[in-house]
């Protein structure tokens, strides 16, 4: 943006000078996270086992807790934004020190993972630098692919904060990969005894409810709901109940009145949450005792009448370690994984910057 | 630093930033409508100022909202500023001006925290034509994630689009939001970016609706969710209780694109989709999906003609229900899922689940599967016509052993028509497949369990990859599924019809023959063995049932609409000629008097009419109920309908329809001069407003028909020639209805014209032979065909005749000259059911001539048929007195056979006869009866058929003897 020229005179040149040194700062005051972080991507705010923690990723931390540390103060001290929100001691706390203290938090988290990435061979380089130019190479493939028809799955191009999450996600699954192939070289006897140990919590079974059921549509042929036909299977069926009260066993009832071919059991799997959730049918079995038979339940354009034959209430039973051994294997990776992040951490020496993190302040 | 310089300088601060300002404000699109542009700054703002400039910005979003915005508005907020609460605008743009929401000024996204009051922090409410650019949002709550739908947090949303009960709503574009730290509950209805057409009594959806470039992170229940209440199609009926009821008919999204968003750790679902047509989801990488609970990560419902590619779908987090990377859920119709990457996810690749109408025409190709877990593709419930091919599945260490396919009935039905072609799977460890309701061609297996040994094309041999299993971070990594030059896989797949063009990796289709795989070898292979095709064979679609709408003809929708009392709401005037029922207008609901107009204006085209029809819904709380009917002279305007008043009748959603008819006018203007209504609420409302010209389609079939007689040629001038004219015209009139053919008037120009034309024809009718014989017989009972000619002119003297039938049916048993005088000189039997009879006349008084039986040929039926078999002359020669050989035009004669309970049925032994052996195998079985277990093999023998074998069916054998 050139809007001074040189041939101005010297008083105005001295203007000049004092107009650009301050566009500068103003801009560099202005421009922090993904704006300018070069500039800065030399200064740590803290090291974790001596691996800095740059401004830039500090920032992004920053800016990533603002918002829940708006509405904490929000919702504890009725605490509005205003000028001197961040410094103001509400009750002792103090915006600013919690929210700096939250992103420090997640930095050295965030860092200590990388770090198990690291050591895994996962990643070769967790500088900052390293993973901008990382995104400057993987935006100008994508580029050159586009433009050579190629296929590209994800975005065209790459912002910051989106390819850092990218990279972290990949790496925690290739780190985890690792992990899955060193715990499936140890056998079976490891998984076994995380089943033991788990089982009461994460294996017992979703559960099931199993039914003899009659079921009759009144859709037309054009698969159109037919009210008249409606009106007529609602007396089928409620004839059916009455057979079934003076005493007709349900397979009876259910030969005369289910349409051919329909099957006379059906099994509703309790952990089916989402598909339950929107089924009338799969609601009243839930409900329902063995032996006992519901009372007529519409579903998408059928009437059914349904009997338990039998229960399998969640959590009741364990389900056997054959039957969850590829549950209990993504488990056991997943804990080793935590696990090993937890413990980097608790031993993780973190040394915060004694100029930098004082001062900083939250605009 | 840095930051005490800058404060020290604040003053000149100003300054520089009024400069920057100017540059800044870049000249904006001349084309767009001259909206105004406000500035919001949260810190130097305030809001009694006009905001229309950078140096006079509003601060809050108070202001913002309570603010009414018109066509071509900005609405811009300063980037690093940051604001806590809701966000919603008032107003609507116009096609080509929407209203546009972005950021000004360098820095941070301008962030808006939510508030727990509010819901959702942005919202758009039954508003159309707006942009949301560049915001960071967040609606965070210290409540902790809940299943329960009625959980402590509530639904909260980042960005929440509401259409309610408004019909269609236009353009809703939303683009480079950062959205994240959203906690809803596990709702549809809650998330990131949701869109939700509540429709129960004016079916409702968007249009053109475009989610773009966004990134959603830690976002509860879903990244993106589009959603609806109006569902109701072919039997559909319940759906989550969260979803408001009642519900409404099946109202599609239409032009609806989600593409270049990235969406990490959504709790539940990525991005899902319902009651869409044409929804394009491409470019979108979902990452870490059901992070809290299981769902599946991109998925979709009650859509149809959907379009699913270049998606990166990796890493969800539960798999012990769903968890796949892609997910064709319920009542989808129509899916074509192409060109992504899954990987390492807990739950699998491809889900197919349905549990209502049928899900349908589904085809999942040229997609790259690395170690996806558990369950890599899952049927279950009513899923017809899915075709997999030429998919790269990998099942590497890292997939833990998953089984490749598996299948479930639901009570809405199983899944069938599942077709494998081209796919290979690659494993080092898998439990096989569920091969129920699918078929496997010209596919590549390779390791675990993944043969199928029923593929009558399969490759088993090493797959020659480049470097599998070698997918991971960065776009060329997937290269490692290219294939070497001594792949089995090349050449070896089978060609797919429509296949997109283009493979996984942009190369063109097909090289050579087609591989198997994603990808196609492009070096050099020998040329295409011209394998024949696959076509893809879509399951039949039940079409959907017209809406009631105007009838053809309705010249409204011709005109523009002006009314002169203000119209309420959001409404608009075109709601009255728009064929749409469901959209009505309505005048505001306060002061409301009489006389006022709703005016008709054609432009500069007159149009004639003679009825004017008005459609309303709840008509005895809002219907028009006296008016006059005028036109516009030109220069004043002219009553053509007085005091016409209406008595409505309905108080519910039923399209009551009221119509008056009137002389037939011309004009350009029409209006109706309203003077009392219904104002139940206040307010008086129409449907549809329809004006028609009736017996216009009459008047123009009959003048078709008038045109098509009038030039034909004079009785005098008529030729052979001009016979399919005449006829025609015939034809054409008599397919007129009564009142059409009253219209045509006077046809004597046609009737004159037939005559002459009868004159000219010779009838010429022609030489020909017949058959004639009993409709129907009985199984071994002889019967007669006869053979005859017909129109002989001149007389001739000697027959060459062919006749074909059906030996297994019929025999010939005799056949003899049916004429005087007339001789079979030779009779040949070429093949079974070939007979050939050259007959000759005995002198020249016992010539053949005009219409004569030549032969009678006795026949007998062996066996009954249920349909009626053909007798046919294949060929006939005559002679004439002067030896020349006349061809006649041959005949067929249908005969029906007949079982007797006669002779075979009796005959029990089948021994060809009727006789004690047949009484014998009767007495045996005496007594039993159709409640025996037996019956089946016995019921033959009860020859009167009432259930019983007993002396009745005995006497029936013993006649038969006798």
């Amino acid at each position: 943006m050139k809007i001074f020229r040189r041939h101005r005179m010297n008083h105005k040149r001295l203007l000049l000078t004092i107009m650009i040194l301050l566009t500068t700062g103003v801009t560099a005051a202005f421009a922090r996270g993904c704006w300018s972080s070069t500039d800065r991507a030399g200064e740590a705010i803290a090291t974790v086992n001596g691996v800095p923690i740059s401004m830039a990723e500090y920032d992004r931390a920053i800016r990533t807790n603002t918002s829940r540390i708006i509405q904490y103060f929000r919702d504890t001290y009725q605490a509005e934004q205003s000028e001197g929100f961040w410094t103001k001691a509400y009750d002792g706390e103090i915006p600013a020190e919690m929210l700096k203290k939250k992103a420090l938090e997640d930095s050295v988290k965030i860092k200590v993972r990388q770090l198990l990435a690291k050591e895994q061979g996962v990643l070769q380089d967790v500088s900052y630098q390293g993973f901008l130019q990382q995104l400057e190479q993987e935006n100008e493939r994508r580029t050159q692919a586009i433009n050579r028809h190629q296929v590209v799955y994800g975005p065209a191009q790459y912002d910051e904060n989106t390819y850092w999450e990218y990279v972290q996600t990949n790496a925690a699954l290739a780190v985890k990969r690792n992990m899955q192939q060193s715990i499936m070289q140890q056998g079976e006897s490891a998984l076994r005894s995380f089943y033991d140990e788990h089982r009461e919590k994460r294996y017992r079974t979703t559960g099931y409810v199993k039914m003899k059921r009659i079921t009759r549509t009144f859709l037309d042929a054009n698969q159109q709901i037919d009210s008249s036909l409606q009106r007529q299977v609602r007396k089928q069926l409620e004839a059916a109940a009455e057979q079934l009260k003076s005493g007709s066993t349900f397979e009876q009832v259910a030969a005369a009145y289910n349409m051919p071919g329909t099957a006379l059991e059906l099994t509703i799997q309790l952990g089916d949450e989402r598909r339950n959730a929107r089924s009338a049918v799969a609601q009243a079995a839930m409900q329902l005792p063995v032996n006992a038979i519901s009372a007529m339940v519409e579903e998408k354009g059928s009437y059914h009448i349904l009997k338990c034959i039998e229960r399998v209430e969640p959590g009741s039973t364990y389900q056997s370690y054959e039957q969850v051994k590829d549950q209990v294997l993504q488990d056991t990776v997943t804990e080793a994984y935590e696990f090993t992040l937890r413990k980097m951490l608790t031993t993780a020496v973190v040394q915060v910057n004694e100029y930098i993190y004082p001062s900083f302040q939250i605009q | 630093m840095f930051r005490r310089t800058m404060q020290r300088m604040l003053s000149l601060v100003a300054i520089v930033t009024l400069l920057f300002g100017i540059v800044a404000i870049a000249p904006g699109d001349a084309s767009a409508a001259a909206g105004t542009t406000y500035y919001v700054d949260s810190v130097s703002g305030n809001d009694s100022a006009n905001g229309t400039s950078e140096g006079t910005p509003w601060k809050t979003l108070a202001k913002v909202n309570a603010t009414t915005f018109a066509p071509g508005d900005k609405i811009l907020f300063k980037a690093g500023g940051s604001w806590q609460g809701q966000l919603w605008p008032k107003g609507s743009g116009v096609s080509g001006s929407p209203i546009v929401i972005d950021q000004y000024g360098t820095g941070n996204k301008p962030l808006i925290t939510g508030v727990t009051s509010e819901l959702q922090t942005v919202f758009l409410k039954n508003q159309e034509y707006w942009e949301i650019n560049n915001l960071e949002i967040t609606n965070p709550s210290s409540e902790p994630f809940s299943r329960d739908w009625k959980g402590a947090r509530g639904e909260r949303r980042g960005v929440y689009v509401l259409n309610e009960e408004s019909g269609i709503l236009n353009h809703i574009y939303i683009k480079n939001l950062n959205v994240h730290d959203v906690d809803g509950v596990y709702t549809t209805r809650s998330g990131g970016i949701i869109f939700d057409s509540v429709g129960s009594y004016v079916a409702s959806a968007f249009n053109d609706v475009l989610i773009d470039g966004n990134t959603l992170t830690d976002v509860d229940a879903y990244g993106i969710y589009i959603g609806s209440n109006c569902i109701l199609r072919y039997g559909m009926s319940d759906l989550w209780e969260w979803v408001p009821k009642p519900y409404g008919p099946w109202t599609p999204t239409t032009n609806l694109k989600i593409s270049n968003n990235t969406v990490v750790r959504a709790a539940t679902g990525g991005i899902a989709w319902n009651v869409t047509d044409g929804a394009v989801v491409e470019h979108n990488t979902v990452q870490e999906a059901t992070y809290l609970a299981t769902n599946a990560s991109i998925w979709w419902a009650y859509a149809d003609n959907n379009v699913v590619q270049f998606n990166e779908s990796f890493g969800s987090h539960h798999g012990e229900m769903d968890g796949e990377g892609f997910d064709v859920d319920a009542g989808n119709i129509g899916s074509l899922i192409q060109y992504n990457y899954s990987h390492d996810n807990a739950g699998g690749f491809m889900l197919f689940v349905n549990d209502t109408y049928y899900t349908t025409n589904t085809i999942v190709r040229y997609n790259i599967s690395q170690n996806d877990k558990n369950h890599i593709f899952r049927y279950s419930g009513s899923i017809d016509t899915v075709y997999n091919y030429n998919n790269t599945v990998y099942v590497g260490a890292a997939s833990g052993n998953p089984v490749m396919s598996d299948y479930f009935t639901k009570s809405s039905g199983a899944p069938k028509n599942i077709k494998n072609y081209n796919n290979v799977y690659y494993s080092v460890g898998d439990r096989g497949w569920n091969l129920t309701g699918q078929t496997f061609d010209s596919n590549a297996y390779f390791g675990g369990n993944t043969l199928v040994s029923s593929d009558a094309h399969k490759i088993t041999g090493d797959p020659k990859f480049v470097n599998p299993g070698s997918g991971g971070n960065g776009m060329n990594t997937l290269d490692g599924y290219k294939l070497q030059l001594d792949s089995p896989l090349i050449g070896a797949g089978i060609p797919i019809a429509d296949n997109g063009g283009r493979d996984y990796f942009g190369n063109a289709l097909y090289n050579g023959d087609p591989d198997i795989g994603a990808f196609e070898y492009q070096g050099t292979v020998p040329p295409a063995t011209g394998k024949t095709p696959i076509v893809f064979v879509p399951a039949p679609i039940t079409p959907m049932p017209e809406q009631p709408k105007p009838a053809p003809g309705n010249l409204a929708p011709l005109a523009t609409v002006s009314t002169t009392v203000a119209t309420l709401n959001n409404g608009s005037t075109q709601s009255m000629t728009d064929s749409n029922y469901s959209n009505a207008w309505s005048s505001v609901d306060e002061g409301v008097t009489f006389p006022n107009y709703i005016t008709l204006d054609f432009g500069t085209k007159a149009v004639t009419a003679n009825n004017l029809k008005i459609v309303t819904r709840f008509g005895t709380g809002q219907g028009v109920t006296k008016f006059d009917l005028e036109v516009y002279s030109g220069t004043t305007w002219v009553p053509i309908k007085s005091n016409v008043q209406w008595v409505w009748k309905y108080s519910d959603v039923t399209n009551e329809t009221q119509s008056v008819d009137f002389s037939s006018t011309t004009a350009k203007k029409f209006r109706l001069k309203i003077n009392g209504a219904n104002l139940k609420w206040g307010n008086f409302a129409i449907n549809e407003l329809e004006l028609y010209y009736q017996g216009a389609a009459d008047q123009a079939a009959a003048k078709t028909v008038r045109d098509a007689i009038a030039v034909l040629p004079a009785p005098t001038a008529v030729t052979l020639a001009d016979a399919s004219a005449i006829q025609a015209a015939r034809a054409a009139y008599l397919a007129l209805t009564d009142v059409q053919q009253v219209l045509v008037g006077d046809i004597t120009r046609l009737t004159d014209a037939e005559a002459a034309l009868a004159a000219l024809q010779q009838p010429e009718r022609s030489l020909s032979t017949a058959l004639s014989g009993p409709a129907s017989v009985k199984v071994n009972q002889p019967f007669q065909i006869r053979v005859g000619m017909q129109n002989v002119k001149d007389a001739v003297y000697a027959q060459d005749i062919s006749l074909a039938y059906d030996p297994q049916i019929f025999e010939l048993v005799t056949a003899k000259s049916a004429a005087d005088g007339v001789e079979i000189i030779k009779s040949v039997h070429p093949t079974p059911g070939h007979v050939r009879f050259l007959v000759a006349s005995q002198g020249g008084t016992h010539a053949i001539q005009g219409n004569a039986q030549v032969l009678e040929l006795t026949f007998t039926a062996k066996s009954q048929q249920n349909t009626p078999s053909q007798f046919s002359i294949t060929n006939a020669l005559l002679g004439d007195a002067q030896g020349r050989e006349l061809q006649a035009a041959v005949s067929s004669l249908h005969v029906q056979t007949e079982s007797g309970t006669g002779v075979v049925a009796a005959d029990l032994n089948r021994d060809g006869k009727v006789s004690i052996g047949d009484i014998a195998l009767a007495a045996v079985h005496y007594g039993k009866t159709s409640e025996d277990s037996g019956w089946q093999l016995v019921k033959h023998i009860d020859l009167n058929g009432d259930g019983v074998i007993n002396i009745l069916d005995l006497s029936i054998i013993a006649r038969e003897m006798i």
